[in-house]
């Protein structure tokens, strides 16, 4: 966090003052996005209420990007959320150097290349829907501040492209249910994808240690430790290793375009829980439209609690729950998972702009706690329209 | 037989209602290109001529005729498509798509005037005058 700033001023510096010789490119996109849910239940998954909000998904955002020569270039882009007041951040901020043809070496601020569509998330001019399947792309956080090795090589007829990274994450974790100040330390990871004519596919692995102290887990943790010493690290996000396993493949044939992407999450160690999710889409072409429906899914996995089987003392619970029963408690009541019916449709009306009408229907939600359980999951809606524009 | 002359003729319609598309070099290029390789210049996917000299593609704006015409045959991508594609590559660092100019005059005058240039105009304009030379025709 404190090293970031200085990056930036750096590669700023670097954009504005490098001379005549070199050139400045501006480039920019923005999504304009209306959505209203049609009920008031506030499914998480849904940044909507049944108020219509243009806040939630609007963004705006400016990239400044400058070649030094001798394969040496500079690019920051800068963003501005409705969902976070329109206050202007740093999204990307990073020097490049080509070190060959097929290698590119880069540092700075960058976007974790968890999924098929990672590197633009924001650019919703560049996909078919108004945003990418949410189930799928469930990590709130996306940069990282680091290294990435790009390389290209072709194979006969084949692309192979491959993004190894290496470095660190500060950031507010969890924010729409326990914001907590938090850190991923030494990320590291590879994504690699082959293309050939309409077929393309992609691989990614990362893997880092995991420090969050949520107030829920640490409360958690706690309570193991008094009961049973040495086992409150079990549940601690102290350093505990997570990593992530995503593939998916696309198909753009003719007129159709095909889409299915899937991935794995765990954290060892920890109250947390396994997650699994996937989707997959398929669009069609009639010049201008191109109508596309969406199937997607996300669940966790059930974790038994065998910690120990020790009593809880009364003053922390009156009851006195053995520890593994007190356990299991906390850890069902994470248990999340829903899916989803996507019917949308794009419109190119303009060289630079796209607009986009799509309804989610949300299905057998279980949110414990929050909304639906195993015995009467809750469904849920909601509808959107976006205009795409890049520039 | 019969059915296909009855063919010919809306054949040759659809060639004459369209210009086709002519990629072309300096004339001191000697570098033969299949339409793929000239579609991997022009998508950023190489950078170099068969022979290993850096290639410099040229664009046409997207107001031009030719833009669209080399975009669907060439390419074989709608302007929307190609629109979508390079702003992937340009929003993350990826690369940025060839430099445009106005119009077939502009482009003509840069590749003759430049080995490492790689352009496209539509066929109709080139006559003996120019110097140039034909890599492809679509």
């Amino acid at each position: 966090m404190k090293l970031l700033p200085r990056v930036m001023l750096i590669i700023i510096s670097i954009i504005f003052s490098s001379d005549a010789i070199s050139e400045i490119r501006i480039n920019g996109f923005a999504s304009i996005v209306a959505g209203q849910d049609t009920d008031n239940k506030s499914f998480i998954n849904s940044p909507y209420t049944d108020e219509i909000s243009f806040k939630a998904e609007s963004k705006f955002a400016l990239q400044i990007s400058t070649d030094l020569s001798q394969g040496l270039s500079a690019t920051a882009q800068m963003i501005a959320r409705g969902s976070n007041d329109f206050d202007t951040v740093f999204e990307w901020a990073y020097l490049s150097y080509e070190l060959n043809d097929s290698h590119t070496i880069r540092a700075g601020k960058l976007r974790l290349p968890f999924y098929k569509y990672s590197d633009y998330l924001d650019v919703g001019y560049a996909y078919p829907w108004i945003r990418p399947p949410r189930a799928m792309y469930s990590l709130t956080f996306s940069t990282y501040e680091g290294l990435s090795l790009l390389s290209n090589f072709s194979l006969s007829d084949w692309d192979i492209s491959s993004n190894i990274v290496y470095g660190n994450l500060e950031d507010t974790f969890f924010k729409t249910t326990n914001p907590t100040e938090g850190k991923l330390k030494d990320i590291y990871g590879i994504n690699i994808q082959v293309s050939k004519d309409w077929f393309s596919a992609y691989v990614a692995y990362f893997g880092t240690d995991v420090l969050i102290p949520t107030s829920s887990i640490e409360t958690v943790a706690q309570i193991t430790e008094s009961v049973s010493p040495g086992n409150g690290t079990k549940i601690s996000l102290d350093s505990d290793y997570g990593d992530f396993l995503g593939l998916g493949f696309t198909i753009d044939y003719g007129n159709w375009l095909f889409n299915t992407e899937w991935s794995a999450i765990s954290i060892e160690e920890s109250l947390t829980l396994d997650t699994e999710q996937w989707y997959t889409s398929i669009a069609y072409r009639f010049d201008e439209i191109m109508p596309y429906v969406t199937y997607q899914t996300t669940e966790t996995k059930r974790k038994i609690a065998a910690i120990s089987d020790t009593l809880l003392p009364t003053q922390i619970h009156p009851a006195q729950p053995p520890l593994n029963i007190f356990l299991q408690s906390a850890l069902d009541g994470q248990m999340f998972e829903y899916n989803a019916y996507t019917i949308g449709i794009k419109y190119d009306f303009h060289a630079n702009a796209a607009l986009k009408f799509e309804y989610n229907r949300y299905d057998d939600i279980v949110d414990i706690g929050s909304l639906g359980s195993f015995d009467n999951p809750a469904s849920s809606g909601n509808f959107s329209v976006a205009i795409d524009l890049v520039f | 037989m019969k059915l296909k002359l009855c063919f010919l003729p809306l054949i040759c319609c659809s060639h004459f209602t369209f210009a086709d598309i002519t990629v072309i070099v300096h004339p001191s290029n000697s570098n033969a290109m299949d339409a793929s390789s000239i579609s991997r210049l022009f998508l950023g996917k190489s950078k170099k001529f068969p022979d290993g000299s850096i290639a410099i593609p040229l664009n046409q704006i997207e107001a031009s005729s030719a833009t669209a015409q080399f975009n669907s045959k060439a390419l074989r991508k709608s302007s929307s498509q190609i629109k979508a594609y390079w702003s992937k590559l340009v929003f993350t660092g990826k690369g940025s798509p060839p430099k445009s100019v106005e119009n077939n005059a502009a482009v003509l005058d840069l590749v003759s005037s430049n080995p490492n240039i790689i352009g496209y105009v539509e066929s109709n304009v080139l006559t003996d005058k120019v110097k140039v030379k034909v890599l492809k025709t679509f």
